[in-house]
């Protein structure tokens, strides 16, 4: 009881360390706070039968310990609104890796996500495919036209081996590295946005 | 109905308890205020409690002293100000001292230094000091007031280097307006920019991505040659 | 809003162009343009006039506001007057920033047009700096400035709100917030009236 939710204070401040992006999952520290949490709320326990045993007994010897009761109660809500933050903390890192990189995961994003985060992430991405669908008759793709537009076709150099690509009209154009296309905004917009393309500007 | 604990004393806090209970949060999540709560207060013990001796790290006692004097992280000194164990002290950031520096120019004052969350402390002593609230309140108002032109004339003048020396004075909260402020100072100049105006942009958060993988491989190509 | 969603509201404004070919009325959703007869002025939005000026199919007629003689007349106004002046345009940054990067030769004095619109913008900024901090300074919840076009409103809006959102959220109790936990549900509202009338005699 003497680190006062040290361990727990330690968790919130990675979070506020590294706000956009995911460090591995601190499995150990969630161990230590866990087994913290559990201590004290044996400790609660016993001094609870205690009350309750005088109590039968009728006795005025009992122990004057509702104030310790209520300490540790309200350490293990300090405790839990860590453990709570940390956790939201990163789910919100998460969350910007869907507006930021697309709906798909690549290796080394996944790389410090738990298998519940992923899951998260899958459930998130269909939720907000099902709400962009939504949108007006055919749908609103949220993630297009983040500015204003200036002309309708932009000059591309591709940053990374994409593979082939097909645009709207059924053509099919190699993503290879270091060379330039002339390609319709609206359709590169998200491959420059994800670091695929780069916006070359005359 | 016979109850073994001190029945007059239980008594008497059940009836005021229901005029203490602080407010516990404004923001649950928020991990700013997480850890604007473990900031310590000074207070003063106002009766024995028995078991709480650990709190004192100068003391052996298994039970708190009454007028023992401690400092505690504030969301501890609420809950054990609603329990009528402790009174809180008014630090010196928030004196009548710190009334006649702040009247007389707040701008120049390093509330980093005196204290980093000077606004939101000061806002929680507020409840628990309410004797005091009217004039911490005005005290608050006082500062900000008189810090707010520098605020802005520093996050008009955005020159991103210089980010960490012009608000190496501020408090966490003014530090987050300087930020808004200059956030659209940096749109203004991107937009002068002919290079820049027109462009689109990868992500900030992508961009951060790549450059953290490109540091990770390069330490470990130099670890393994 | 960001600047450059400022900008895209700006290139609506209608401006005059000479177009060097013919075409017949041009049906668009904003309204009916031309018809366009090469030599004969005619009006247009900007951002089509831009469009047009950039594959050379058009000279473009700087407004009547864009000559130096007409903006030290500003100049010398907004310098006299301790409120705000009425600029002839609303947007007159933006159309200035886009007609000298892209039509640079139709603007006679370019240069200096530039200065002026730059030393005028630096001008009201400055006036509008000193008045968000009497307003803060004094305990007033409404201000009504006349006279503020888009793109300075747009500078400072994000920290002025924030700034009086906190000086509020000081001047309150936390205890009376204590019956809605959550402080962000209490809104506060700024109205800054910008204003086509004239001011006050």
């Amino acid at each position: 009881m003497t680190s006062l939710a040290d361990q727990g204070l330690s968790l919130v401040k990675e979070i506020l360390r590294c706000p956009d992006y995911l460090q591995p999952m601190r499995e150990d520290a969630l161990r230590n706070i866990f087994e913290e949490m559990r201590a004290l709320n044996e400790a609660n326990q016993k001094d609870v039968r205690l009350i309750s045993a005088a109590d039968s007994e009728r006795s005025d010897g009992a122990p004057d310990v509702h104030v310790v009761l209520y300490v540790r109660h309200q350490l293990l809500l300090r405790l839990r609104r860590c453990i709570m933050a940390y956790l939201d903390g990163r789910l919100k890192v998460i969350r910007e890796f869907r507006w930021a990189f697309g709906p798909v995961l690549t290796k080394d994003l996944k790389a410090n996500m738990t298998d519940g985060e992923q899951k998260w992430f899958i459930d998130y991405s269909a939720s907000l495919g099902r709400y962009m669908s939504s949108i007006g008759e055919t749908g609103v793709d949220l993630l297009q036209h983040s500015k204003p537009p200036k002309s309708l076709y932009v000059e591309v150099r591709v940053l990374e081996d994409y593979g082939d690509f097909e645009t709207e009209d059924g053509q099919v154009v190699v993503l290879a590295k270091n060379s330039t296309h002339f390609l319709e905004r609206s359709q590169c917009e998200k491959l420059i946005r994800q670091g695929v393309l780069e916006h070359v500007v005359t | 109905m016979h109850r073994s604990l001190n029945q007059s004393s239980l008594e008497e806090s059940r009836i005021r308890r229901s005029a203490r209970t602080v407010c516990e949060f404004e923001e649950y999540f928020s991990c700013d205020e997480i850890l604007m709560l473990s900031e310590r207060t000074p207070v003063v013990v106002s009766k024995e409690v028995s078991r709480l001796g650990f709190l004192d790290p100068s003391s052996d006692e298994e039970n708190l002293k009454k007028n023992t004097k401690l400092e505690l992280p504030l969301w501890l000194a609420k809950h054990l100000y609603n329990m009528y164990c402790v009174d809180i002290q008014l630090p010196e950031a928030f004196s009548s001292y710190s009334v006649n520096v702040m009247r007389a120019d707040s701008s120049i004052v390093d509330l980093k230094r005196l204290q980093p969350n000077y606004y939101q402390v000061g806002r929680q002593l507020m409840a628990l000091l309410p004797a005091e609230a009217q004039q911490i309140s005005d005290l608050l108002v006082t500062t900000y007031k008189g810090r707010f032109r520098k605020i802005f004339d520093c996050a008009q003048n955005a020159d991103i280097k210089e980010t960490d020396k012009v608000t190496s004075s501020f408090d966490n909260e003014e530090r987050a307006m300087f930020f808004e402020g200059q956030k659209v100072q940096l749109d203004l100049q991107r937009w002068r920019d002919r290079s820049q105006r027109n462009k689109i942009n990868t992500a900030d958060l992508v961009v951060n991505h790549r450059k953290r993988k490109r540091e990770a491989l390069r330490e470990t190509n130099s670890s393994t040659a | 809003m960001e600047t450059q969603e400022v900008e895209f509201i700006a290139e609506n404004t209608l401006i005059e162009i000479v177009p060097k070919f013919n075409h017949a009325v041009i049906h668009l959703i904003t309204g009916d343009f031309g018809p366009f007869i090469a030599g004969m002025p005619v009006s247009v939005p900007l951002w089509a006039a831009l469009n047009f000026r950039q594959r050379q199919k058009c000279r473009i007629l700087p407004p009547a506001w864009m000559t130096v003689e007409e903006l030290e007349k500003i100049k010398q106004e907004e310098k006299d007057s301790q409120v705000f002046t009425r600029i002839p345009s609303e947007h007159y940054r933006e159309i200035t920033q886009l007609l000298l990067e892209n039509a640079t030769p139709d603007i006679p004095r370019a240069d200096e047009v530039h200065t002026l619109v730059k030393d005028i913008w630096d001008m009201r900024l400055a006036k509008l700096r000193s008045s968000t901090d009497v307003f803060i300074k004094s305990d007033e919840v409404h201000a009504q400035v006349d006279h503020l076009t888009m793109m300075e409103l747009n500078t400072v809006r994000p920290l002025l709100l924030t700034s009086l959102r906190f000086v509020s959220r000081l001047k309150k109790n936390p205890e009376e917030q204590n019956s809605t936990i959550n402080d962000s549900s209490t809104s506060f509202s700024v109205s800054m009236q910008v204003s086509d009338s004239e001011p006050m005699q």
